[in-house]
């Protein structure tokens, strides 16, 4: 498991110091979006559709981001622009006091959890 | 030593990926990456909302690629953007861009033109009608998304170039009763106070807003300051319970069109109880009525007062009569409470007379002139304000927002820009008269042929009133008709009726002065150039003025250099105003080019950084010379409404008539319309965003989830929402956050069966003209099951070829 991490991080800087901004790799979203909402699939208890990874939505709908109004799309994208994860540069978009502090090897979720953000128990907050 | 990431970006410059592993809670493995290259990061505003967030755009080669939050922002604290602000770069490359002038040809298809052949029919046809139909017939339509520099030329080149007060802006569709408000209630538009209020507020009352998605980083201060201080009250009044009532202690629900009785219920708790400040309503406040002329008695408002029990408001408005007592308490009985509103106000049959009841609350309770204290009306657009409001760049004003009637000041400006000398005008004179509010501009506008349209020609920026007009079938054959040119950078229903398209450079590749809701002036540089052919406004409205005969009157007309004509005319504004409260005289584009947070008007001179209060000594510079703006203010006056005579605010007797089309059995329900999180108004640059556009791909109609189980219409369902004036086909989207007989439908989608204008009601409020886009009587059917929804509609480079909507 650590090995297939560890090669997916190598895997993706190389490719990534290889692009333009132009030409970001692209990631499929794994079925058809078809501008339907994320909380078709995403929300716990919706039945429309394939029930999938409910818990990020969970923890979302109870986070500041969600208060205001900072949804799926704003971090992941949508259909033609889809990332699995979200990048630094968009959380530098609002966030960028706290990204310019972190080190080189530190990402936001090293101390938040994911989709609620609350920092993690056991870290030192850098951004002070 | 360990590298920030700041410092290892400059350090490589070139970093084009910092990629590292996260921990997830769910121990999953997370990996950020960082991809965008900037090679530089430009400032200025977003491009939208009247929130007036400044940002830095990212800057590779020509190309703009990225977007972040100013973190020294006096707007958006800490540098936070919507999803709107972080992505609307994407809109400068798209392909649809417009980048060559078209001019229709007799078979009705546009043709590429080049500009001299674009400016040399708008020319020909310009000094025809005013030759043949008087100078009233040739018009300027603008918008509060023009910079502050373009929207003076323009307001200059018509009042003092061609003698007509032709000019009239979409501001009117959106700001008017807040401007009316202002004047007729404290003597002067704009608010006394700013966003800083919102953190020193003990309460906010938020009315006729959706702040959370309509301004969504005013909101996210709101939920901060809430957040960190739970004893903050947040009352939020409005027919919906949006997500902005889900940080309320109080939501009161209210039909649309009726909370000016939940407004003097408030006042009549208020006194009651004893909750009012005495000292100041007798120091600052003055009973009156109707225009304000004739001063009535305290006890005269008491009386008039008698009617709102809490009880006759909760039949009328459908708020719950505690509630309404409620809300006077937690209004008075803070230490500083903060009004904000937006369309839901404004946008209304009596307009006016709703932002002049706010007005009543605060200054009956003193709410004015102390930190967190404010009547704060929120705009619509990043430049309503700066470019239109203060500008003058409305049919009945001129700049420093004063009336084009005051004789004094027409006289000064008339000198100022020495009409006399250089208008085209036998008069050599600014018109006395007002020209025409933007719905009766449009009614007037048609052919030669048609003798009962005065208007003839109308030339319209950045806005589009073929989409944004209420009842917009009454308009769209006379724009048609007449000589109209648009000047946008994308393809638009207005476009479609346009008789020349002149391409526009977007802001970022022009620069200029953005001026926000809370009076702050910033400017944003020119980062990239301008694709094809597009040129900024400023430069259109400089060649039109050379070609009219009028280098003279408009002095950098001759000018090539974008940035300095910007410079030009900022200067030209700022002698014009010096003199006034609105007075920018300090904010010298060298000081506007080096901030990084801009300027707050009055302003008067360099030294001075802005004010955040007005109508406060010590804090407003208008207290030290008032003389120099023509006031007068006793020296032992530490608040003084000084554009009031003797410093008093007007409370104003206002009934709570029902001016708005009712509902009847044939169009039992109320329809109001407004904005959502992602769009922005008619989605020409939301809808071209792949994230917004996925985000609301088409508009819907919201329907009471008791409403729909009597008509038998589920989630999904096809159903048509008619009015007498037109129909849409929405999908319906079932809520149990609005009140029964209320329906919703955003505004901003292009499908001509989805443009919910042409349902809008087309009464206006008859001191502002402002439409009564919240209050419309329709009826709803089922048409179908759900079906698939040809969402992300966007008229195309084709469509414009065609007459009618798809
Ligand atoms: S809140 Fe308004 S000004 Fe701020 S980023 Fe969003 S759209 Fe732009």
């Amino acid at each position: 498991m650590k090995h297939i991490f560890l090669s997916t991080t190598i895997l993706i800087i190389v490719t990534l110091f290889a692009v333009s901004v132009n030409a970001i790799e692209k990631s499929e979203h794994p079925v058809p979006i078809d501008d339907k909402s994320c909380a078709t699939c995403h929300e716990k208890g919706s039945t429309d559709e394939m029930q999938a990874a409910p818990e990020a939505y969970t923890q979302w709908d109870t986070s500041l981001h969600k208060l205001n109004g900072v949804s799926c799309i704003t971090c992941h994208g949508e259909e033609s622009t889809f990332k699995p994860q979200s990048t630094i540069s968009t959380c530098a978009s609002c966030h960028s006091i706290e990204v310019d502090s972190m080190k080189t090897t530190e990402t936001c979720a090293s101390c938040h959890q994911v989709h609620t953000f609350r920092p993690l128990k056991g870290f030192k907050s850098p951004h002070d | 030593m360990e590298l920030s990431r700041r410092n290892f970006i400059k350090s490589t410059l070139a970093a084009s990926a910092a990629v590292a592993a996260g921990i997830s809670t769910n121990s999953s493995a997370v990996a950020q990456t960082q991809e965008v290259v900037v090679e530089r990061w430009v400032k200025g505003v977003c491009r939208l909302c009247g929130t007036g967030c400044s940002v830095y755009v990212g800057v590779k080669g020509n190309r703009l690629v990225a977007m972040k939050g100013n973190v020294e922002s006096m707007t958006n604290t800490r540098g936070y953007l919507c999803v709107k602000g972080m992505n609307i770069w994407k809109v400068a490359h798209h392909p649809d861009r417009l980048t060559k002038p078209l001019i229709r040809d007799g078979k009705g298809v546009l043709r590429p033109a080049s500009w001299d052949q674009a400016l040399t029919l708008i020319e020909k046809k310009f000094k025809e009608y005013h030759k043949k139909y008087g100078y009233d017939s040739v018009a300027y339509y603008g918008s509060g998304q023009c910079t502050t520099e373009e929207s003076y030329t323009f307001n200059k080149l018509w009042k003092g170039g061609f003698g007509s007060n032709m000019v009239d802006g979409n501001p009117r569709l959106c700001m008017a009763s807040a401007v009316a408000g202002y004047m007729s209630s404290l003597g002067s538009d704009e608010p006394a106070g700013a966003y800083a209020d919102i953190e020193k507020s003990k309460t906010i009352f938020l009315v006729g807003s959706n702040l959370s998605e309509a301004h969504p980083i005013l909101f996210r201060r709101v939920t901060r300051h809430k957040k960190d201080n739970p004893d903050v009250k947040i009352i939020v009044c409005e027919p919906r319970k949006t997500l902005t009532s889900s940080v309320a202690d109080l939501w009161m629900p209210s039909l649309p069109g009726t909370d000016l009785a939940i407004f003097n219920g408030m006042a009549r708790e208020i006194i009651k109880n004893g909750w009012y400040d005495k000292e100041y309503v007798k120091t600052l406040g003055r009973v009156t009525t109707g225009d304000g002329s004739k001063e009535l008695t305290w006890d005269d408002y008491v009386k008039h007062l008698e009617k709102y029990t809490p009880q006759y408001v909760e039949k009328k408005t459908g708020c719950p009569a505690a509630d309404v007592k409620n809300a006077a308490k937690m209004f008075a009985q803070s230490d500083a409470t903060l009004s904000m509103w937006c369309m839901g106000l404004n946008q209304r049959a009596n307009g006016v007379w709703a932002n002049n009841l706010i007005h009543n609350l605060h200054i009956i309770t003193g709410n004015y002139g102390k930190p967190g204290a404010d009547a704060f009306s929120l705009t619509g657009q990043p430049n309503a304000c700066g470019g239109v409001r203060e500008t003058g760049s409305l049919a009945h004003l001129l700049p420093g927002a004063r009336p084009v009637a005051n004789k004094k000041w027409r006289e000064f400006v008339e000198g100022y820009w020495n009409v006399q000398k250089y208008s085209i005008n036998p008069s050599k004179a600014i018109n006395p008269k007002p020209g025409m509010h933007a719905v009766k501009l449009f009614s007037s506008l048609g052919g030669e042929k048609d003798k009962t349209k005065p208007v003839k020609a109308v030339i319209m920026s950045t806005t589009n009133p073929a989409q944004t007009l209420p009842n917009v079938n009454k308009f769209i054959g006379g724009m048609q008709d007449a000589f109209t040119v648009v000047i946008d950078i994308f393809p638009t229903r207005t476009a479609q009726c346009a008789s020349v398209v002149l391409p526009a450079a977007f802001i970022y590749e022009k620069g200029g002065v953005f001026g926000c809701s809370e009076r702050r002036s910033f400017l944003t540089d020119k980062a990239v150039n301008a694709p094809g052919e597009a040129k900024a406004d400023i430069w259109i409205a400089a060649q039109i003025a050379k070609r009219m005969g009028l280098t003279k009157l408009i002095g950098w007309a001759n000018e090539t250099n974008i940035d300095r004509m910007n410079e030009l005319a900022w200067n030209d504004y700022i002698g014009c105003t010096a003199n006034t409260e609105k007075t920018l005289k300090g904010a010298t584009y060298k000081r506007l080019k080096e901030s990084t947070v801009g300027v707050q008007w009055p302003c008067p001179d360099e030294k001075n950084p802005g004010t955040y209060k007005r109508y406060v000594r010590g804090m407003d510079p208008i207290f030290d010379n008032p003389k120099r703006y023509g006031y007068t203010i006793p020296d032992d006056a530490k608040e003084f409404f000084y554009a009031r005579p003797h410093g008093k605010a007007n409370i104003f007797l206002r009934d709570d008539p029902d001016n708005s089309e009712q509902t009847s059995k044939a169009y039992p329900f109320i329809m109001t319309t407004g904005r959502v999180l992602e769009q922005w108004h008619t989605g020409s640059m939301t809808m071209r965003i792949p994230e917004t556009a996925a985000a609301h791909p088409h508009s819907f109609v919201e329907i009471n989830e008791k409403d729909a189980n009597r008509l038998k219409i589920k989630n999904g369902d096809i159903v048509k929402v008619e009015s007498i004036r037109g129909s849409n086909i929405l999908p319906a989207k079932i809520v149990n956050n609005t009140l029964e007989g209320v329906i919703f439908v955003p505004m901003h989608d292009q499908k001509a069966d989805r443009m919910v204008n042409f349902i809008c009601s087309d009464i206006v409020d008859p001191i502002s003209a402002e439409p009564d886009y919240k209050v419309s009587a329709v009826k709803i059917t089922k048409v179908s099951g759900p079906k698939k929804i040809d969402g992300r509609y966007l008229v195309t480079r084709e469509e414009m070829n065609k007459k009618s909507f798809s």
